[in-house]
Order: structure tokens, then C-alpha cells, then sequence
């Protein structure tokens, strides 16, 4: 990582107003019950992937969410952009209620809300080259009338993506491109458009380490220099150390932690963080092991525990934490933390 | 992500490279070439066109048969003589003649008789000086006889006709018979037709089949006797004879014979023989190529296109639509093709269309239930989420995004659905629930059924076109399981 440590920003960046506001977002989605449980009226069930997560971005931020695999992250940057339909809660993107917003209102919306996806290598429609694939968003929107026009806008973005010369990969496809230059292009497509707001899913993390650089670059130099806000979502706490301004930890569906990155990563208060901090890998000889290591499996979030949702891993959890769910409340100056044994 | 690579290989040059390494696949191709090559230049490969009947004896066999079979070493082929003027000869000429043809090939022949001329009432003086002459004659009957030599070198037929039309000018005065005779080699004549006449007659036509029970009786023959063989039981030069006669009247008489035709259908015919109506077998055969290709590739590609659509619409909507879809799929599915469509076949009416209809309305469901479960896990793929994400609809991701990913699914699928459709036809056709009026594959199979090719053990009708319908979705099979393997590898165990 030492690309991205040489060009890490001084943190105090003055960041504007409020882009993005998320409040107590709520996914869930119904497991399928079968007849018999239907016929004996049992409850209906439902995988609570996002449970009531608040949070705003700023303009301009890097904006990073982690968690494990399958804490629903994903999903939370999917619902803020509706392309899942949320169960409950409120997204507001520059004042307008993303929620409330019809299919054509959100359509004209999609023109600023932008994604990147983990898998380059799914992302993109085998059958279409390069041009297509960056040019579709221009003609869904009507922002270009036909392909002449669309080529002046592909080739721009190609450059701002340092696919250059732009002519030598326009007419590719993505299976003749590599991983990195497919991220590059998922980045381009997003980008056509000129969104304010990206969220990035993930968007090295099917990439080889000697690549993560580069892309992890491009969304630095994208948020310092064109203002770009990003939601930076990854399981891999160091990328995000190198990158955000501010950090969210998710575990099954809730952020149990919050705070500015140097805050978080060097104080972490919840013992979750600290394990998964633990478990980063230091390029140090002489330290063995990974810390505190979490015992046992993340629990079904069909079946969430109660109080505390870490309490059956948790090495400090007290009997408050099988009963009560502790709030999400500021600890430090901007650094927010939901436990009742929170440990500096 | 192996997925995407076996994907890539989709481009036009790597598939034919492919294709041309697979033996079947080759032999599907080349034997499918033929038979589109026959559809497209049948009318070069046939003199007939199979709407001509007649053009031999009913289940002639095939010519060839004279070189191997000794049962057939001299049998008739057909022969069919126009009689126009040029082909007449004179042969009796009394107070009249052949009048002279209007032009070499004219089918018109016109046999024309002098005027009895009664002399003249002339003047006082003259009656004196001619008193001794006998006075008044009798007209004197005149008579032409137009012959035609035939020769006939091969074993009786079954059958033999002629057909023509005439008519008459004549004075009211006169009378005027015709009569038509076979003269055979030993001298033997046979009067079989003859027409007698006072004065005018208008154009009328006159028709003689051996098989006509009023010529048998002028024959002195029983019903069940046949004329045909006994007339022409031996070989050498028969002689067709036009005999007219007349009792001339003031006028001219002109006796008009129009477009004779002598006919005696063959016993062996053509490259494949001829049918129960006398039509060329393999006329047929080549023109139920083009309509067997057309019916199986328009059903198939009726079926597929519908399949696809509503595959791609129930698997991407889902819930409900996909539901209440698959329901009706479901139920068409376990509905038995062939009794339903013998049943609507009948209702809705004979006729080509009708039956492509048919066929695709009942070969749909395979199609729908295939792209549907492709469709159920190409919706989920990023790339539809990030059209998705750029505000596209769902028409959009279905066309730009969807269809193009099933096309190597469903083009096989299409291939393979070709011989299933070829056959349908046929059996329908076959169950005589097939347009009459169109020779296909499995209305030949029906008329040698119904009309006696099983009887008489007419191989040479039942088994081709059994066989062209057995190669033809051999070929497609062929084709359909190579394409399979190479687009959709993951089908390979399966052909």
C-alpha cells in the first residue's frame, strides 16, 4: 500500500454540508415460508440484513463502512441507492427524499447517485465492448442523442480514468481486459454521468494487491479534486484506514461504531473493532498472532441475538448485554459507540 | 468466471472454427445444404410442377425399374401425342381435304368437303343444247381420312384416351359423321367414337378413356373386360384414325378438330413413379422439401421467438406474472400435442399457416421454461444491476441485457426444435389433417396409405419420402446438438 500512503491527505480536509443523510434504515428480507408453516400460522420471518443504521455524509467525504461479510453492508449501499427498495427509513440526498421519490424521479436522480461494483468481472455485460458498456448510462439518460456524441464523453472519462489512449481500449471487451482495467472502466461508467455521490462496493477487493493501489488512488484523487463524495464500503479495515475521513463499523445490520478514522483505528472502543483491528496483518516480524480474536460464527441475522448482538462473542459481554441493546452515543468528539462496556 | 470465458467464445469466426472441427456437425450441415438446395431450385430439378395430374398411370413405377426388373423390362412409359395438322397425314381423300394449316405448329385441323354443286339452272337456250345429260345427280359422299402412325414397342397398357375438341360448319342440307379408329399392326380396327351430324354443330369436346363403359359396349365387350390390352396387345405401328364423312349440302362443309391429345399413361414414369392421380412422385418429394423447411423453420422460429419472450418477461418480473405464467405453461405442457392439434387442426381448417400456427402454439413451453431459469439468474447479475443503476427500465435490461445472454441457449434450442416441427407436420399430414393442395412429405405418406400404395407394395412411394423426413431431423439433430456443445458447454454430457 505504499501508493496510498504516500498521497494520504491531511485528515482536517474542511468538509461542506451534509450530503447524504441516512435515518434508522431498515432492509429486511422475508424468508419464503413454506406450506406447512403457513398452514400453522408461524410468524413470518424475514433476514434483517440492514436494521436501523443512521449516518450522513458530507459533501466531499470519503465516507468508509465495514463489517464481515454478511453484515449487511451491501445491502445498505444497495437501499441507499433503491435498487433495493428499503423496508423503512429515510434517505435524503440533498434535501430530496430518496425514499419518496417515483421510478422517473429517481431515474433523473440516478444522474448524481453512482455505484461501483466488487466484481469486475460480473459487472459488465460480456456481449458489450468497452464504448457500449460506459456509454449506456449517457444514452439511458438521454444525455447523448447517439453514439458520435457519446464518444466525445467515453473518451474523457477513459482519460480521467488513466485508460490512455483512450482509442486503444474503446472498442475492447472487458474479457480482454485485466482486473485493474476493469475496475477502471466499472470507475469510468460511474463516472460518465458526473455524479456527486459514489457509493464503491468493495471496488478492490477481487482485485490482486499490487492493483488495489491504483483504484484506491483514482478514488482518492476523484474525492480530493472533483469534490466526489464517497460511501467506501469494504471488509478490509486498512484500505479503508488509508482512504476515509470517517469510518462506520456494521456488525449484523447495526453500526456499533463511528468516529474520524485516526480516532477509530488508533482508540477503537468497541470490542468489535478492536478485534477486527486485531486481526489486520502488520507487515512486523517480531508480533505474533492476531490480538483478540472473536470466538465463534456471526449469528443468523434471521434470528439476531437479543440486547447486544456481539454479547455470545463478545470477551466482556455482562448479563445488561444479553437484555439490553445498547444505543449508538458519543464517546469522543465525533466518535460514537454502541456499547455499554465501551474501553478506550 | 468460467462462465464468462466459455461466453466470449461467441464471436462469429470462433464459432464457425469450432463448429467445422465437429464431424456431425458437418454432416448436419451439408445433408441441411442439399435439402435447401433442392427447396430453392425445385423448379430446375423437376419438369412437372406437382399440380399436374395424370402424367402416367396411377402408381406407375419408377423408369429405372426397366433396366433391373425384368417385370417392368418393357413396360409403357407415358405417351402423350398432340395432333396438330402437321401431324396428320391424308391417307382417304374424297370430294374434300386437309385445308391448309394456318401456321407449322397449329393445333387446329380443319378437313374440308366441296359443295355439291347441282348445275346450274341456265338459260332456255342452254337447256336445249345439254338435254341429253343426265340430270339431276345425287350429291356423292365424301370422305377424308386422317391417319397418324403410332408406333408402340412395349407391353399393353393399362389404359389409353383421347381428347379433343370440334365443331362443324355446315350447310343445313348436309350431314356429317366422325368417327375415331385404332387400327392395329394386323389390321385390326377398333371403331371407338363416332358422332353423327345434320348441318351445324357447335364446338364441343369429345373425350374417350378406354375405361368408359359406353365404349366397351361399342366394343361388343363386357364391363370387366378392358380395352386398352387387348387393343394394344401387340407390338409394330398402330394407326390413329379421324374418319369423316359427309353428304356435302350447297356450302362448303368444314369439319374443325381442335388440340387433339392421344394419351396412353405409363406404367413406369419418371425418377420416382407417379401417384394414385397419375402425379409425379418426385415432383412431390422436391417440393415438400420446400414447404417441410419452411414449416419446420417458421414453427421454429415462431416457438422460440415466443418462448423467448415470455421466458424473459416471467423470469424477469417474477412474482406473480411469473407465477400465473408458468401455471399456464404447466398446463399446456402436460396437454397432449397431438390429440389437441388433430382436434383444432380440424376445427380451425386446412391450410399451411394454420398449421405452423399450430405447431408453435404447442411447442412454445419448452422455450419459456429454459430462458425463464437462464433469465432467474441473469437478473441477478451485476451488470443489471448497474444498468439498473443508471436509471435503466426494465423493457431495456430485458433487450440489451437479457436477450442477448439466452440467444446461444435459445438458438440451439431452435435448431433442435426444427425436426420436432418437420415432424409434426408430417404426422398431421399424414392423419390427412394437412392442406390438400400443398405436397408435403406427410401428405405423400397419407395418399400412399389411403390410395393403395401398401397393397400394392409401391415401395418406391412409401419409402422416400420417409426417408427425407428421417435425414432432414437427423441433419437438424446433428446441428442443433454441435451447437449445443459448443455454446452451451455445460450441456455437453447431456448429446
Amino acid at each position: 500500500m505504499g501508493a496510498v500512503t504516500a498521497l494520504e491527505p491531511e485528515r482536517s480536509a474542511e468538509l461542506g454540508e451534509v450530503i447524504l443523510k441516512v435515518e434508522d434504515l431498515v432492509k429486511y428480507f422475508p424468508v419464503r415460508r413454506g406450506l406447512v408453516e403457513i398452514v400453522r400460522r408461524e410468524p413470518e420471518r424475514a433476514v434483517k440484513a440492514v436494521d436501523g443504521v443512521s449516518f450522513d455524509i458530507k459533501k466531499g467525504e470519503l465516507f468508509g463502512v465495514v463489517g464481515e461479510s454478511g453484515c449487511g453492508k451491501t445491502t445498505m449501499g444497495r437501499t441507499i441507492l433503491r435498487l433495493l427498495e428499503p423496508t423503512a427509513g429515510k434517505v435524503t440526498f440533498e434535501g430530496i427524499d430518496v425514499t419518496a421519490l417515483s421510478a422517473e424521479e429517481m431515474k433523473m436522480l440516478r444522474q448524481r447517485m453512482q455505484i461501483i461494483f466488487q466484481d469486475p468481472y460480473e459487472s459488465m455485460n460480456p456481449r458489450l465492448d468497452v464504448f457500449r458498456i460506459i456509454s449506456e448510462p449517457l444514452k439511458i439518460q438521454g444525455i447523448v442523442k447517439n453514439s458520435h456524441d457519446a464518444l466525445r464523453y467515453v473518451e474523457k472519462v477513459l482519460e480521467d480514468v488513466e485508460m490512455t489512449p483512450p482509442e486503444e481500449y474503446i472498442y475492447r471487451y472487458p474479457h480482454e481486459l485485466s482486473g485493474g482495467q476493469r475496475q477502471r472502466i466499472a470507475a469510468a461508467r460511474a463516472l460518465v454521468l458526473d455524479p456527486e455521490f459514489i457509493v464503491a462496493d468493495e471496488p478492490v477487493s477481487m482485485l490482486d494487491v499490487s492493483i488495489r493501489g491504483e483504484i484506491l488512488n483514482l478514488m482518492l484523487s476523484l474525492s480530493r479534486e472533483r469534490g466526489v463524495t464517497f460511501l467506501y464500503i469494504t471488509h478490509d479495515l486498512a484500505t479503508a484506514r488509508h482512504i476515509c475521513d470517517r469510518i462506520a463499523v456494521m456488525y449484523l445490520g447495526k453500526i456499533v461504531e463511528k468516529g474520524p478514522t485516526d480516532s477509530l483505528i488508533k482508540h477503537p472502543l468497541h470490542p468489535y473493532t478492536q478485534a477486527l483491528i486485531g486481526a489486520v496483518f502488520v507487515p512486523d516480524p517480531k508480533k505474533k498472532g492476531f490480538g483478540r480474536v472473536l470466538k465463534g460464527e456471526v449469528p443468523s441475522p434471521v434470528d439476531p441475538p437479543s440486547g447486544c448482538r456481539l454479547h455470545p462473542r463478545c470477551p466482556i459481554a455482562q448479563d445488561i448485554c444479553k437484555e439490553v441493546e445498547p444505543e449508538l452515543v458519543p464517546a469522543e468528539d465525533n466518535h460514537l459507540v454502541a456499547c455499554h462496556f465501551a474501553i478506550g | 468466471m468460467s462462465k464468462n470465458k466459455t461466453q466470449t467464445k461467441i464471436g462469429a469466426p470462433t464459432f464457425w472454427e469450432q463448429y467445422r472441427r465437429k464431424p456431425l456437425g458437418m454432416v448436419g450441415l451439408a445433408i441441411v445444404s442439399l435439402y435447401v438446395f433442392v427447396a430453392i431450385f425445385a423448379p430446375y430439378l423437376t419438369p412437372y410442377t406437382p399440380k399436374e395430374i395424370l402424367l402416367a398411370d396411377r402408381i406407375a413405377a419408377p423408369a429405372w425399374f426397366r433396366s433391373i426388373l425384368p417385370k417392368f423390362a418393357d413396360a409403357p412409359s407415358s405417351v402423350r401425342i398432340s395432333l396438330g395438322s402437321q401431324e396428320w397425314t391424308v391417307s382417304e381423300a374424297v370430294g374434300g381435304g386437309l385445308a391448309p394449316a394456318e401456321s407449322d405448329d397449329s393445333p387446329l385441323s380443319v378437313i374440308q368437303f366441296e359443295p355439291f354443286v347441282r348445275d346450274e339452272v341456265v338459260s332456255e337456250e342452254e337447256i336445249d343444247v345439254l338435254e341429253v345429260e343426265e340430270y339431276p345427280k345425287e350429291p356423292e359422299q365424301g370422305v377424308v381420312t386422317l391417319s397418324y402412325t403410332l408406333p408402340y414397342n412395349y407391353s399393353a397398357p393399362k389404359t389409353f384416351g383421347l381428347t379433343f375438341n370440334y365443331w362443324i360448319e355446315a350447310p343445313s342440307d348436309s350431314k356429317t359423321e366422325l368417327e375415331f379408329v385404332i387400327e392395329t399392326p394386323e389390321g385390326k380396327r377398333y371403331s371407338l367414337w363416332g358422332k353423327s351430324a345434320s348441318g351445324q354443330l357447335a364446338n364441343q369436346p369429345a373425350r374417350i378413356d378406354s375405361r368408359d363403359l359406353s365404349l366397351k359396349q361399342r366394343l361388343g365387350m363386357t364391363i370387366f373386360d378392358d380395352p386398352a390390352p387387348r387393343i394394344f396387345s401387340s407390338r409394330g405401328d398402330y394407326s390413329l384414325l379421324l374418319i369423316a364423312r359427309t353428304i356435302p349440302g350447297e356450302e362448303p362443309t368444314r369439319v374443325y378438330i381442335s388440340d387433339p391429345e392421344f394419351y396412353i399413361p405409363g406404367t413406369v414414369h419418371g425418377l420416382l413413379g407417379a401417384d394414385h392421380m397419375g402425379a409425379d412422385l418426385w415432383t412431390q418429394l422436391v417440393y415438400g422439401t420446400r414447404i417441410s423447411l419452411s414449416i419446420g423453420l417458421s414453427a421454429a422460429a415462431i416457438s422460440v421467438a415466443v418462448g423467448t419472450a415470455v421466458g424473459i418477461i416471467s423470469g424477469y418480473l417474477g412474482g406473480v406474472v411469473d407465477e400465473f405464467i408458468m401455471r399456464i405453461v404447466d398446463v399446456l405442457m402436460a396437454i397432449p400435442d397431438l390429440p389437441i392439434l388433430i382436434i383444432l387442426g380440424a376445427l380451425l381448417g386446412k391450410s399451411v399457416w394454420n398449421i405452423v400456427l399450430l405447431i408453435s402454439a404447442f411447442a412454445w413451453m419448452g422455450t419459456a421454461r429454459l430462458v425463464r431459469s437462464q433469465t432467474l439468474s441473469l437478473r441477478e447479475r451485476v451488470f443489471v444491476e448497474a444498468a439498473k443503476a443508471s436509471g435503466a427500465s426494465d423493457a431495456y435490461v430485458m433487450i440489451i441485457h437479457i436477450l442477448p445472454n439466452v440467444l446461444p441457449l435459445v438458438f440451439a434450442g431452435m435448431v433442435l426444435r426444427i425436426p420436432s416441427a418437420i415432424l409434426t407436420e408430417a404426422a398431421l399430414s399424414f392423419l390427412g389433417l394437412g392442406d390438400p393442395r400443398v405436397a408435403t412429405w406427410g401428405r405423400m405418406l397419407h395418399n400412399a396409405r389411403g390410395f393403395g400404395a401398401f397393397t400394392t407394395l409401391a415401395w418406391w412411394w412409401l419409402v422416400p419420402p420417409g426417408l427425407a423426413i428421417t435425414f432432414l431431423s437427423l441433419a437438424f439433430v446433428f446441428i442443433g446438438n454441435t451447437v449445443n456443445e459448443i455454446l452451451n458447454p455445460r450441456y455437453r454430457e447431456r448429446s
